[in-house]
């Protein structure tokens, strides 16, 4: 016996923790706002405990399993922490910790009466995402897939007294409770396929039994599309994002930075448990990666693209995710393909590399969150035209903001450049595929991977340009401060947890390949790593290598080397001045790029990926407006049209609704009988 | 019927080169905006065609092949060119040429083009027992860009071009998977192709004397009239 | 994989000389280039050391900085210029494996100067000028139209040996046995497209133009002078010599040394000076041909570049195998 509790029981401890520091801070914030700041310490001291227990099962490759008592007759509560979910859990523990940290300094801006409501909704937020990542059963498993839907509608709709906000969160809700029906239909699915039982009991959904099934290929087509829709839906899948962009920016900063950062991951962590733990890998066909790796591709494209035309710069962060959450798909469509034809090592690369991806994206997308709130804060605008010359006065934050920007872009040797490394590894291996068209695909899915972050890095010099450089373009931005300590912690934290992605690849592999080694059967860790730690080397002994601790160390050694230079030469003195600019007499800062026109090369290429509506002035007109608004294509193109459909639906369902009493018992009365009638004679 | 070939690596890798050589050029026509450039890559095919079946001729040691080689640089290098060249200073077309798509959306249409047609050409390879197999993917595609570019191009001087690199990639992929058509046939088509290219050159005469354009807009609206 | 065949003290030597051989002749190389061009149109030309009489008259005047901007803006020449500087380490230039060549391969190369390129566009935008936020904007445009091209020309390169590492690259190029690759030879022109548009060369930007419409380039560095201009200049021109380099390993791979020793090092030497020269007139020779494309005409000539070189990739498949 340890005299610890095992990381199951320490991670249920953290669940049941959060919910009872929940409902304790509700009723104690209403007493003392002085108390926000011990509570949400309370809350990230949890973060922490969870992100060891996570590291401590992933260490160990436990997996571990209870069954408690309650839930349905029938069905008792299971629960289980296998590598998987540790993994997850590290995501959710590590990012909600930093967040928790910050939102103790930046929560105190939001009008005391809502402190206490938000503080709970956050608490359940994190359990309900959490009891996601430890069900054992379909039923808990849905249980805690609705709380934490409903929960975040609520973070969501916080600024309730918006109409923007709350038609987000209707749109929100929609989209939630369409996957969900999908979810259902899949575990449904899986569960009248598993052998043991011929009449589908209640037992046959838990996890365990599902995992036996052996449902037809025709069946198991119908999971995988129920599957990949089902959490598409939250994951920001093209066609059903439409929400996203309008959901998580409208949400108080810290509440946007665990829906993108963490609240995304359920949907993969949903995916990939489904679809490799449940189904399993042999039911799936590699053809079907495909589509997934195409979909991936298309989606990192059209969500950068998205996101380079956005100026409210928690909008644009929201259509990254989008990008980021592609980049994720295109991942697990490569491995699906590699894995199911034969190439297991390739395959087991690039699902690894969407896990990778997943953890850095939890990190940067929430630092970059926060760096948003931070900016609105400051300026009191949510436009990017309204910012600029931040990083003069916000020196810390803006240089942490500086970080997550260059790590989000996928430069080396930031941690986003190691998963999208890898990804580029895996599809270089498009060559030992047979056929054209599937090495053509593949290839086709590195060209999106590629072209999607080399616009990242547009959009992001936009953001970053923008936002914290150049000259203040508004009042707010001129009197901008730095923000508190606790904020400050909290963004080190990300910036911290970045860099040890950065720098550890290959431990932070091993532990991915710890979390995957149940799921494909192939363990990475035996061929991947023969180098030691300080060398990456995932297809050896030919392979490509890199190092990033080795770069990061040249860089710092020809960094000063590039400051002595000048010295050499003499003069060392610096002198400030006004600016060159071609010599043209005026600067205002109205004479910088605004958000859209940095965007305008953007626009012209990529036209057909957005709907513009232009409105020119005329020529005679006394004050001439230059307007132009870009919508979501899917908008005018599907989702309208689907509108007006289901009008014209409830307009002809209307007609049978008249009013009088009567016609309604006659419609029981017909009902009746016809229900009468089948049963008689069927 | 084509005999074995003797085992000649650099040969082998001469004809494979020239082919490449032969889709890049018919990639270029797709990019390329300029009239007086569109005829040079067509003389330049016209080279590397000559080339290959030179390369064809002496691996094969069939001799008919050689004077293939020798009227394709007649009529491919010196005469075609010479009157497209004729024809673009008769009708004082200069500068660039309107495309109906725009470049970069016609080459990556261009590049599934050119997947499809290796996909197609695949199991057909396999048949072939001529020199190499997978030129007929490169013929193939060559052809099909060629009338992309015929389809995407508004003039129609730029049509005749692309015919003419549609003949070129035929001849390209006869050439190579059974060393030749007849003689006759040869010689027949290319003649043909001459007399083509010289009605289209009276042709465009006459439009323009009609419409005072070569826009081959104005030829959408004759079948109205 | 640690420092490969090499002693420690000879693999530090290796890559100091490389990085010192680097340092000078990246300068003499534009230099190199602006005379050949002077001499194509009949202009005198004004020597091949010019470049470096610039960098030192650059050095010796005093660090101006304009009113508004923030620490980043002075920052940004010296990590520009460790960034690209750390690449030389990485690239086969004098032997074909370099010590430190395991640490970073053709993926991580390219990311280098993605990061020099983000980083450069940062310093322009921090003097909230018009020409700084243009210069920005457009180096970003070229940018991502020309890395998935960069990328797909690597994975040609990359196809004999399956891995990116550029000495594997070299070395499966090395020896392979066939004299024509076709796949190479889309590859190289649709490298030589890169090339031009990356370094800011015509025809996509003009690098001895001060036309304040038209420039890329320039309009970044705008507002730099004295030693921070000439880093970034000494970084562009590094950076230059870099595209130079892994063409040459990649599309004229003969010549380069395998052992150490003091005769095949310098006829290496010799060699890579000779491939140098004759890319750099090449260079000089399409400046002078080709006039400047109009900005949006720029995504033409990249989907050319990226459009050859997948076809390189497929064509690899169909005749090579």
């Amino acid at each position: 016996m340890t005299p610890f509790p095992d990381s199951l029981d320490t991670s249920l401890l953290v669940l049941l923790a959060w919910g009872m520091t929940g409902i304790l801070g509700f009723f104690l914030l209403r007493r003392s706002e002085g108390l926000l700041g011990p509570l949400s310490l309370l809350l990230a001291a949890g973060g922490v405990v969870l992100a060891f227990s996570g590291i401590r099962g992933l260490v160990r490759g436990t997996e571990l399993q209870r069954v408690l008592s309650g839930g349905l007759p029938g069905l008792p509560l299971h629960v289980r922490q296998d590598p998987l979910s540790s993994f997850f859990l590290l995501i959710l523990g590590g990012a909600a910790t930093g967040i928790l940290l910050f939102s103790a300094g930046y929560l105190r801006s939001l009008p005391p009466p809502r402190l206490p409501a938000f503080f709970l909704r956050t608490a359940l937020f994190l359990a309900s995402m959490e009891g996601v990542f430890l069900a054992d059963d379909a039923y808990i498993f849905m249980v805690f897939w609705e709380i934490m839907a409903l929960v975040s509608y609520a973070l969501v709709v916080t600024e309730n007294d918006r109409e923007e906000v709350r038609n987000a969160g209707f749109l929100y809700l929609l989209m939630a409770h369409f996957g969900s029906l999908l979810i259902l239909v899949a575990f449904f699915v899986l569960a009248t396929h598993e052998p043991s039982s011929l009449s589908p009991g209640l037992s046959s959904f838990t996890f365990d039994a599902m995992r036996t099934s052996a449902p037809p290929a025709g069946t198991a087509l119908l999971v995988f599309v129920c599957t990949l829709l089902g959490f598409g839906a939250k994951a920001g899948l093209i066609p059903l994002h439409v929400w996203l962009p309008e959901a998580h920016p409208v949400a108080p900063s810290p509440a946007s930075a665990l829906l993108s950062g963490v609240m995304l991951k359920t949907a993969i962590y949903g995916i990939l448990r489904v679809l490799f733990g449940l189904l399993g890998l042999d039911h799936l066909n590699y053809a079907w990666g495909v589509p997934v790796l195409l979909a991936g591709g298309l989606m990192a494209l059209f969500g950068i693209l998205h996101a380079l035309v956005q100026s409210d710069p928690k909008k644009l962060l929201a259509y990254s995710s989008i990008e980021n959450i592609g980049i994720i798909f295109l991942g697990i469509g490569l491995a699906i393909l590699y894995l199911r034809s034969g190439h297991s090592m390739a395959g087991e690369i690039a699902l690894a590399a969407s896990l990778y991806h997943a953890i850095n994206h939890a990190f940067f997308k929430s630092l970059l969150f926060m760096g948003a709130g931070t900016m609105i804060h400051a300026t009191g605008s949510h436009d990017l035209n309204g910012m600029g010359g931040l990083l003069r006065r916000m020196p810390v934050s803006g240089g942490f903001v500086l970080v997550g920007v260059l790590c989000i872009a996928g430069l080396p040797p930031g941690n986003g450049f190691v998963s999208e490394w890898l990804l580029l590894q895996a599809a270089l291996q498009a060559g030992s595929l047979s056929g054209t068209l599937l090495r053509s695909a593949v290839l086709l899915g590195g060209a999106l991977l590629v072209l999607a972050s080399a616009l990242a890095a547009m959009g992001f010099v936009k953001f970053y340009g923008i936002g914290y450089l150049g000259l203040p373009r508004s009042e707010g931005a001129h009197n901008a401060r730095e923000v508190s300590t606790a904020e400050k912690v909290g963004m080190a934290w990300m910036v911290g947890g970045c860099l040890l992605l950065a720098l550890s690849p290959v431990r932070m592999l091993s532990w991915i390949d710890q979390a995957l080694r149940p799921l494909t059967g192939s363990p990475l860790r035996e061929n991947a790593f023969p180098a030691g730690w300080l060398w990456l080397l995932p297809l050896p002994p030919r392979g490509a290598s890199y190092s990033p601790e080795i770069l990061l160390g040249l860089l710092a050694f020809l960094l000063p080397l590039a400051f002595l230079l000048p010295r050499l030469f003499g003069k060392s003195s610096i002198r400030q001045s006004p600016v060159w600019g071609c010599g043209y007499g005026t600067r205002t800062f109205r004479m910088q790029d605004s958000a859209g026109s940095f965007a305008q090369p953007i626009r012209h290429f990529f036209a057909n990926f957005f709907l513009m509506k232009r409105h020119l002035p005329e020529p005679e007109e006394k004050s001439p407006v230059f307007d132009l608004t870009v919508e979501d294509p899917h908008w005018a193109y599907l989702y309208r049209p689907l509108l007006r459909l289901f009008q014209a639906i409830a307009t002809l369902a209307e007609k049978v609704r008249s009013g009088r009493i009567s016609v309604y018992l006659v419609y029981s009365f017909g009902t009746l009988i016809f229900l009468l009638t089948v049963f008689r004679w069927m | 019927m084509s005999p074995p070939l003797p085992a000649h690596p650099f040969a082998n890798d001469l004809v494979q080169f020239l082919g490449s050589a032969l889709l890049m050029s018919a990639f270029a026509m797709l990019a390329l905006r300029r009239m007086t450039s569109l005829v040079r890559i067509f003389a330049l095919q016209g080279v590397l065609l000559t080339l290959s079946t030179l390369a064809v001729a002496i691996l094969s040691a069939e001799t008919h092949l050689l004077f293939s080689a020798i009227f394709t640089f007649a009529f491919k290098v010196v005469l075609l060119p010479a009157i497209l060249f004729r024809l673009l200073n008769r009708l004082r077309i200069q500068g660039e040429v309107e495309v109906l798509v725009n470049v970069p959306s016609t080459m990556v249409l261009g590049l599934a083009i050119a997947v499809f047609s290796f996909t197609l050409a695949g199991p057909i390879s396999e048949l072939a027992s001529t020199v190499s197999k997978g030129l007929i993917g490169v013929g193939l595609a060559s052809l099909l860009l060629s009338f992309l570019m015929m389809i995407s191009r508004r003039k129609a001087l730029t049509q005749v071009i692309g015919f003419l690199g549609m003949e070129n990639a035929l001849f390209f992929s006869a050439i190579n998977a059974t060393y030749g058509m007849p003689m006759v046939v040869e010689l027949g088509v290319a003649f043909d192709v001459l007399v083509g290219t010289f009605v289209f050159g009276i042709f465009f005469f006459q439009i323009r004397e009609t419409f005072e354009s070569l826009d081959l807009k104005h030829m959408d609206t004759t079948s109205m009239e | 994989m640690d420092v490969g065949d090499l002693s420690l003290p000879s693999a530090i030597l290796v890559e100091g000389v490389q990085i010192v051989l680097a340092l000078l002749a990246a300068p003499i190389l534009s230099g190199w280039i602006g005379f050949c061009r002077s001499v194509l149109s009949n202009r005198s030309p004004a020597g091949i050391l010019q470049p470096w009489r610039d960098l030192v008259r650059l050095f010796r005047k005093e660090t101006i900085v304009p009113e508004g901007t923030s620490f980043l803006f002075r920052v940004v020449p010296f990590l520009v210029f460790a960034a690209l500087l750390s690449c030389v380490l990485f690239v086969p230039a004098l032997v074909t494996d370099p010590p430190l060549a395991p640490v970073a391969d053709a993926v991580v190369l390219v990311g280098l100067f993605s990061l020099a390129r983000m980083l450069m566009a940062f310093g322009a935008m921090d003097a909230g000028t018009p020409f700084g936020d243009l210069g920005g904007r457009r180096e970003m445009m070229v940018g991502f139209l020309a890395e998935p091209a960069t990328l797909m020309i690597l994975f040609t390169a990359s196809l004999w040996s399956r891995s990116t590492a550029l000495p594997a690259i070299l070395h499966s190029l090395l020896g392979a046995s066939a004299p024509f690759h076709p796949s190479l030879l889309f590859a190289l022109l649709a490298f030589i497209l890169v090339l031009l548009a990356e370094n800011g060369r015509l025809p996509i930007d003009n690098p001895s133009t001060h036309l304040e419409l038209t420039m890329i380039h320039e309009a970044m560095l705008l507002e730099y002078s004295g030693p921070l201009l000439a880093m970034m200049e000494w970084g562009s021109q590094i950076k230059l010599l870099l595209y130079l380099l892994i063409g040459t390993d990649f599309f004229f791979p003969a010549g380069l040394p395998a052992s150490l020793s003091p005769g095949s090092l310098g006829a290496g030497l010799l060699f890579l000076s000779a491939k140098l020269l004759v890319a750099g007139a090449g260079i000089a020779l399409i400046e002078t041909l080709f006039a400047k494309l109009r900005i949006f005409r720029v995504p033409e000539f990249t989907a050319l570049a990226y459009l050859l070189a997948t076809m390189g990739f497929l064509i690899h498949f169909v005749l090579e195998v």
